[in-house]
């Protein structure tokens, strides 16, 4: 298999997106054994691996299976739903440097999620959902409308996006300084899964289910969405509906997100280059590879912030931007050769 | 030539035998005084009636010292300022602990500034433009380190055998509250602080770790980092307290999620009965003499039944 991996990438095509998609699960599995291995207590690797293979209701049956578990879960969900929202909104846009962080929609999501913990503290779980959905749409439908508007090349998109993004994060700042308590939200403000519980799983879980779902089964026409306007146009697709789809699967996606784990960022912008880049192919493709390569790269860089200051846990969200930032920086610049 | 230098080092003799006599005179009038603290030292003359505290455990020492400051950095919550000395007083609000707003320190025609290590050292100079400003260990500060700035305080407010007094008395009342403590008391005793997402676990180098050491009982994580943040439930199973104080100030805490996970019930202080929830200012913010007294008193109510 990695042979196989390994000569596609001699003769520097694509490689068969089974294989690829392969190699993503096989990744995978390691990451998530390696979560279900390690952590910050004592527990021994072999019995940590053992009591995940075979629970025997013990205190450390109970840390594998109440703790560790629900944080990969968390992982994969998490990331599942910021790699295929980056797919979407990178088709949505026809803009390569499209994500839900670069377009702000994280950051609107944080902001009425942290408005409304102040507000109305006793909030909390699936009571996030909303106003994060309700944060990510707003500022969803103002990129959108950017976008559509047509005055604005991908760069200059890109930047507005960014700019929104440090508004919103410069108020979230406002917000934190004037209130005190607010300020015991910094760590949820870095992006973490530290505190996963099977709660909040089975909260995203079925935005990542049913997003996902109708995302794969609607692929083929996001694909003539990622042409051009007149080409849809004469495809006879409803350009409009189409997008509006994408918008909300985007909104919903990223939000739930947003509402578990607070913003996490790099992931949605990533994935889609990593995937296009190994495998390219259509949205089926691209989707469904995304939907195996956002959990691998975001359990993995939750490993390391597991081990970088142990025993204090690094939260995965700087993690992300400490790994995502150069690459971001790469995608940048081959935009520019281009 | 000559002449001139002999009159010159006569003047010089006679000025400084002047000097000599007079300075301590002087000095006794106005009762200067040199304070040294951790940015320096600092000279105050006099009294000083007008103090502004940018902690709240300075705010608790000048109460302790019969002072009522005239501006506070309350964080705009000054509910908070009437639990901290148990009544309503008078005083400004300067601000955040955090963004302390010096042009409203200056409207108070402040003569003394007590500040944090940590959060204002960086405004030192700007404070001392102000008023004389002393710069004392607050927000890391352990039990020794508080009791040691409430005579620090009292001398830059010229009582300080009030402070060594008052130091004396609360010492005298530990004193009577610990012996009701078993004897033999072996378990590892934690406070947490809850967060939405995390705790916030301190060490026997904080002050609630280094109440417990002065209460003879063992804190559950042995560090010089006063505070471990982000912690997550695998830790807290980890460091498995026997006895677990919960700080909390709001609905809303990762506290109230953990409570039903079957990793929480394996926490020995969770078999046991012995999981406890405080008050977050009494426990984790106030850090002061009546703070210690509190805690005490309320781990002897909470843990031992004894009042």
């Amino acid at each position: 298999m990695t042979a196989n991996v390994a000569k596609a990438e001699k003769q520097n095509g694509p490689a068969d997106p089974i294989v690829v998609g392969a190699v993503f699960l096989a990744l995978l599995a390691i990451t998530v054994i390696s979560g279900m291995a390690f952590g910050v207590s004592n527990l021994p690797v072999r019995r940590a691996l053992q009591l995940f293979f075979a629970p025997d209701g013990s205190a450390d049956s109970a840390l594998v299976w109440d703790v560790r578990l629900p944080r990969t879960a968390l992982a994969i969900a998490v990331g599942a739903n910021l790699a295929i929202a980056g797919v979407l909104i990178q088709t949505l846009t026809r803009n390569p440097l499209a994500s839900p962080q670069t377009f702000g929609i994280n950051a609107g999501a944080s902001l009425v999620i942290v408005v409304c913990l102040i507000a109305w503290p006793e909030i909390r779980g699936a009571g996030m959902v909303w106003p994060a959905f309700a944060g990510a749409a707003v500022i969803g439908f103002a990129m959108w409308a950017l976008s559509a508007s047509g005055t604005m090349n991908d760069m200059r998109l890109a930047l507005a996006g960014i700019s929104i993004q440090l508004v919103l994060a410069a108020l979230v700042q406002a917000i934190l300084i004037a209130n005190n308590t607010a300020q015991d939200i910094v760590y949820w403000l870095a992006g973490s899964i530290n505190g996963a519980q099977w709660s909040k799983v089975w909260i995203i879980l079925p935005f990542t289910f049913a997003g996902g779902a109708i995302a794969l089964i609607t692929s083929r026409h996001f694909d003539i969405l990622a042409l051009d306007e007149m080409t849809g146009l004469s495809l006879g697709q409803n350009a409009r509906r189409v997008g509006g789809l994408a918008a909300i699967l985007i909104v919903v996606l990223a939000g739930s997100a947003v509402a578990v784990s607070g913003p996490i960022g790099f992931i949605g912008l990533l994935v889609p280059h990593i995937v296009r880049r190994l495998a390219g192919g259509d949205h089926l493709t691209v989707l469904a590879l995304s939907a195996i390569c956002g959990p691998l790269l975001l359990n993995s860089a939750d490993l390391l912030g597991r081990i970088a200051a142990f025993p204090a846990e690094t939260p995965v969200g700087i993690v992300t931007a400490l790994i995502g930032a150069p690459a971001f920086l790469v995608i940048l610049w081959k935009q520019r050769v281009k | 030539m000559m002449t001139t230098r002999r009159n010159l080092f006569s003047a010089f003799v006679l000025a400084a035998a002047v000097v000599s006599v007079a300075l301590p005179q002087i000095a006794r009038a106005q009762d200067v005084r040199t304070i040294t603290h951790l940015r320096g030292k600092t000279e105050i003359s006099g009294r000083p009636a007008r103090v502004v505290a940018m902690e709240f455990s300075f705010v608790q020492a000048l109460d302790a010292l019969g002072v009522t400051p005239v501006g506070i950095t309350d964080d705009n919550q000054p509910k908070r300022i009437e639990q901290l000395v148990g009544r309503k007083i008078d005083y400004s609000s300067v601000g955040t602990r955090l963004e302390p707003n010096l042009e409203l320190v200056s409207t108070l025609t402040p003569d003394l500034i007590i500040a944090d290590d940590l959060r204002h050292s960086a405004i030192y100079s700007q404070l001392s433009q102000l008023a004389p400003t002393i710069v004392l260990n607050s927000w890391e500060g352990d039990y020794q380190t508080i009791k040691d700035s409430v005579v620090t305080i009292a001398d830059a407010l010229g009582e300080k055998a009030n402070g060594e007094k008052v130091i004396a008395e609360h010492e005298a009342r530990i004193k009577t509250l610990i012996a009701k403590i078993p004897a033999g008391e072996k378990r590892r005793f934690l406070l947490a602080v809850a967060n939405p997402d995390s705790m916030a676990l301190h060490s026997s180098s904080s002050f609630t770790g280094s109440v417990f050491k002065a209460m003879g009982l063992t804190p559950a994580i042995n560090s010089t980092d006063a505070v471990e943040s982000g912690a997550g439930l695998e830790r807290l199973v980890a460091v498995n307290p026997d006895v677990f104080l919960v700080a909390t100030d709001s609905p809303g805490t990762i506290f109230e999620q953990w409570k039903g996970n079957a990793a929480w019930q394996n926490i020995s202080a969770v078999r046991n009965g012995m999981v406890f929830e405080v008050d977050r200012n009494q426990f984790s913010r106030f850090r002061g003499l009546k703070t210690a007294e509190l805690m005490v008193k309320e781990i002897l109510a909470k843990v031992y039944k004894v009042e």
